[in-house]
């Protein structure tokens, strides 16, 4: 089956200029990343700041091109698609319910942007489908006319996500969109998205820094680090037994309100690496516990330890043998 | 389609119901008072032929440098008295109010337009454009107005047409530099990148999604500059490079009068006394903005 | 009781109304104790932290029927007094680090003039002060590090000098409000123990403000839970997290994902209708009223009663504590 969104070994440098007269220097943002999502399912990505994932998102977003590397849509490159039929393919839900809508634009207006924009369906029809789509994600009609500044964060939220399926597209990226929200208010918001995702049967790239919230939305994920993929497959099986040695990290520093008392000792050394003096070898081998002599010499290439679809970038993964 | 995870139709779940531009301006004092001023002189402006008693151009030797009503020696019928000529001097301030207005309006418009052209495309390509605004608004900085305007019209030949167009090209720099930082602040919200995701055009970025948002310190920009600009065709008018005789605009008349003023005071106070009062109520109109638009989110 | 509040109310002049932002709050804390105020937004939990520490703007009004540091009156204090005393007693720290530290001074700088306003110690006791707080709290190279400024320095280790600079002068009574929300999960753990050391080498107390049940689990002794400017819930965190009796803050533990629960993608969490709200209603009613799925008529009539949970918790709420339970079982098998 075709794979409706690839990416094959995405790499993407910046150059920071340092101080005003100083030499420009090279960040890799994005080192050999690649992926794929089938349609109707939810691809987690969790990383900490610096690992990537924003760039990875503007990339898939088409803000900006990468350094090197393909994304494919529905096999083809991306390139060849139209701008417009590209734009209403993939579609972004941001972090941000107080920058992310127009302050100066109704409701209504915000969400047949799409629509408007690329001129589809009649006035009457962009209407209905505005109202339907509003009533979909449980905002009430008379919040139609009114402006975001009148909307609590939840139900903007609930603006954007409609502003991003109005126009049935087949990828929705979501860049931590319930990282602002009140604890209550993000059940609601991840609940919705469950529905709307099996209602449209539309796929999601779903970025958070939170495994819990990954966990409970994501059928694969992939955790990422520096730039780089350390572990990827079936959420369920990553949970039970993480390979890589940062994904148990990750895991074990994440609590929940069931957990006894006390602060764990996640068994990280030193702090994080500066993005622009990667560690040689594994980039993680600095704070690894379980590092040994040949970490810190060869980069470890993301490989296969037995099946089920997982991969992990690890010279001693977790796990002995299939 | 059902609501999914829907709230239920609670009676407390609302939207916030913030007050709009207006419910505040109402309540604000100087707002109010600095807009009663405007709205004033701006329909005497408009309704000048039904308000002026005479005709201003009218020339009367027989009534020449009659003083205002508070003296004793006043006519009846020229209210505020008349100058040299025996102009009616109360309908020739009314008459330049239009003067005044059309100035302060034209200039103002058309410096915006310019201004806010060059400083969206400033602020939201950076690059090379941006590099070419800056150093065209860096050079219009580094020029003394006043000598260049007093250059263009001596060499073009004064007239109102002429000053507002030559006030219109040199006022917009204050629009293009606070445009310009506006824009990229405004660049960086998640909106204009979900505009540019969506595949808007240019046109539709700048003037529907920036430009809107950034209204409140271009109000504020508008008024200071509309004050410069009253000012400015009064002074070239004093100069005799504005607005030529036998035009009622205030500066002229303040030049006018330089002669007579120690005898006949009115004739230097009551123009004089117009451009304050017009002055004044612009800039607190700007006053009044600044406070109405700081503060809050969108 | 290191500190004893009772009925603190705060409230702000909005608009030409009166905003009750914390109305009626009750608080304790003893030595070397850790209390969790937990809350969302809007709920008061940053105006009663900054009505402890005297810093509300200055529109805003507090009064409390009791407000002690130890021995000390709080309410009753000059704001010289306070000045003395904040810092000194009692100290805080805030969620983002970099607006919380002046960027240009360098941090030593800066953490010796913390020292040096309370103390009457010289230039080179404030720097040997300050290195050794600057080691207890994990900062390797201290004496290198003293010279960097602010924005040479990550966001966690940032967070540390802050911690730090609420360390240095050895106070009885520390309050954190969400000061590790902007840090990465990693990070977090890191600041959360040297808070904890730091807490257990001084016997001092702490507030701890979040809205992040997981780390109240971790960290809590004693769990505070805020709604609308109220303490809807306060008890021990065995029995608030545990056993909890409130709806609200049952709502609030059932809508955190949890690890191990259901198939991923498939399954719904259990959340709460409606949002928090924007301004508080009047006082005859539940301030959770219009969000309760078990609300009675009575809720909309009088106040909650504060009653005692079979868990030892107390909580505010009509519900009787034994029907808490089997309403609640029965209420969310159905919705």
């Amino acid at each position: 089956m075709t794979m409706l969104l690839e990416a094959r070994d995405l790499t993407h440098v910046y150059t920071i200029r340092q101080g005003l007269l100083g030499r420009p220097a090279p960040l890799r943002a994005l080192n050999n990343v690649s992926l794929s999502i089938k349609r109707g399912e939810i691809l987690g990505i969790v990383g900490e700041s610096g690992c990537g994932k924003s760039t990875l998102a503007r990339i898939l977003l088409g803000l900006e091109a990468p350094t090197s590397g393909t994304v494919l849509l529905k096999g083809r490159p991306v390139g060849d698609y139209p701008r417009r039929e590209r734009a209403l393919a993939v579609q972004p839900v941001f972090q941000d319910p107080y920058g992310s809508l127009n302050p100066s634009m109704s409701v209504e207006e915000l969400i047949a942007l799409p629509l408007h924009v690329h001129g589809i369906g009649s006035r009457a029809e962009r209407h209905r489908r505005t109202a339907t789509m509003a009533d979909q994600v449980g905002l009430p009609r008379r919040a139609l006319a009114a402006r975001p500044g009148e909307l609590s964060g939840g139900q903007r939220q609930r603006v954007a996500i409609a502003r991003a399926l109005v126009a049935g597209p087949r990828l929705v990226i979501c860049d931590e969109p319930t990282s602002a929200l009140d604890v209550s208010v993000q059940a609601q918001i991840l609940n919705l998205l469950l529905d709307l995702r099996a209602e449209h049967d539309v796929a999601m790239l779903f970025i958070s820094h939170n495994l819990s919230v990954i966990e409970h939305m994501a059928d694969r994920m992939m955790v990422m680090y520096l730039g780089r993929v350390v572990e990827t497959g079936p959420t369920r099986a990553i949970f039970a037994r993480p390979h890589h040695p940062y994904t148990t990290v990750l895991r074990d520093a994440v609590f929940s309100p069931q957990d006894d008392g006390g602060v764990p000792d996640l068994g990280l050394r030193g702090n994080f690496p500066n993005a622009m003096d990667v560690p040689s070898g594994c980039v993680f081998h600095p704070r690894c516990g379980f590092a040994h002599p040949n970490c810190s010499e060869v980069e470890p290439m993301l490989k296969s330890h037995g099946g089920d679809d997982r991969a992990c970038a690890c010279h001693y993964p977790l796990t002995a043998g299939p | 389609m059902t609501a999914l995870s829907a709230a239920p139709a609670l009676p407390e779940e609302e939207l916030v119901r913030r007050p709009g531009f207006w419910a505040k301006a109402r309540r604000h004092r100087t707002f109010v008072f600095s807009g009663i001023i405007l709205l004033a002189i701006l329909l005497i402006a408009v309704f000048a032929p039904l308000l002026a008693p005479h005709d201003p151009f009218m020339q009367s030797i027989a009534l020449r440098l009659k003083p205002p009503f508070w003296h004793d020696k006043t006519v009846a019928e020229h209210l505020l008295g008349t100058d040299q000529l025996g102009r009616d001097y109360l309908s020739r301030l009314i008459y330049g109010a239009r003067i005044s207005m059309a100035i302060g309006i034209g200039a103002t418009l058309m410096s915006a337009l310019i201004g806010i052209t060059l400083g969206l495309l400033a602020g939201y390509y950076s690059g090379w454009i941006d590099t070419a605004i800056s150093t065209v608004i860096t050079t219009r900085l580094s020029m003394p107005i006043i000598l260049i305007a007093l250059a263009v019209v001596a060499i073009v030949g004064p007239s109102l047409t002429v000053v507002i167009v030559v006030l219109g090209l040199l006022l917009w720099d204050q629009f293009a530099v606070v445009t310009r930082v506006a824009t990229q602040q405004v660049c960086t919200r998640d909106y204009v990148t979900s505009a540019r995701v969506l595949g808007c055009s240019v046109g539709h970025i700048l003037f529907r999604e920036i430009l809107p948002n950034i209204r409140a310190p271009l109000m504020v920009v508008a008024t200071v500059e509309m004050a410069h600009a009253v000012l400015l065709e009064a002074a070239l008018s004093f100069l005799g490079l504005g607005v030529q005789a036998p035009l009622p605009s205030w500066g002229l008349m303040l030049s006018e009068a330089k002669t007579a003023m120690f005898f006949s005071p009115w004739l230097i106070v009551l123009p004089g006394a117009c451009l304050f009062i017009l002055a004044l109520a612009i800039n607190l109109m700007g006053d009044a903005m600044r406070d109405l638009t700081a503060g809050g989110r969108g | 009781m290191l500190l004893d509040v009772h009925d603190l109310h705060v409230t702000l002049p909005d608009q030409g109304r009166k905003l009750r932002a914390v109305r009626g709050v009750d608080l304790s804390v003893a030595a070397g104790e850790t209390l969790c105020l937990v809350g969302e937004s809007g709920c008061g939990k940053s105006m009663t932290a900054l009505a402890l520490m005297g810093l509300l703007p200055r529109r805003a009004e507090r009064r409390a029927a009791r407000l002690r540091l130890g021995l000390t009156d709080l309410g009753g204090l000059s704001d010289s007094a306070m000045s003395a005393l904040r810092g000194r007693r009692m100290s805080m720290i805030f969620q983002e680090p970099m607006t919380a530290l002046n960027p240009v001074f360098p941090i030593g700088d800066q953490l010796c003039s913390v020292y040096r306003r309370h103390t009457r110690a010289n230039g080179a006791a404030a720097r040997a002060r300050a290195i050794e707080v600057l080691e207890s709290v994990g900062l390797t190279n201290a004496a290198l590090r003293m010279r960097q400024y602010p924005h040479q320095l990550s966001g966690g280790l940032r967070q540390r000098v802050l911690i730090a600079m609420a360390l240095i002068c050895e106070p009885e009574l520390m309050i954190c409000d969400e000061p590790t929300t902007a840090l990465d999960v990693t990070t977090q753990a890191q600041i959360l123990h040297i808070l904890k050391e730091a807490q257990a080498a001084r016997n001092m107390g702490m507030i701890f403000i979040t809205h992040d049940l997981g780390v109240v689990a971790r960290i809590a002794d004693r769990v505070a839970v805020m709604y609308a400017g109220r303490v809807v819930e306060e008890g021990t965190r065995e029995a608030v997290l545990r056993h909890p009796a409130h709806p609200y803050t049952r709502g609030l533990i059932a809508s955190v994902p949890k690890p191990g629960g259901g198939e991923p993608g498939q399954t719904r969490l259990a959340s709460i209708a409606g949002n928090v709200p924007a301004f508080h209603q009047e006082d005859a009613r539940c301030p959770f009223l219009s969000r309760c799925l078990q609300r009675m008529d009575v809720c909309a009539e009088t106040p909650p009663p504060v009653r005692q949970a079979p868990a030892g918790q107390s909580f505010a709420c009509h519900l009787l504590p034994g029907w808490v339970e089997s309403r609640a079982a029965g209420v969310e098998k159905r919705a």
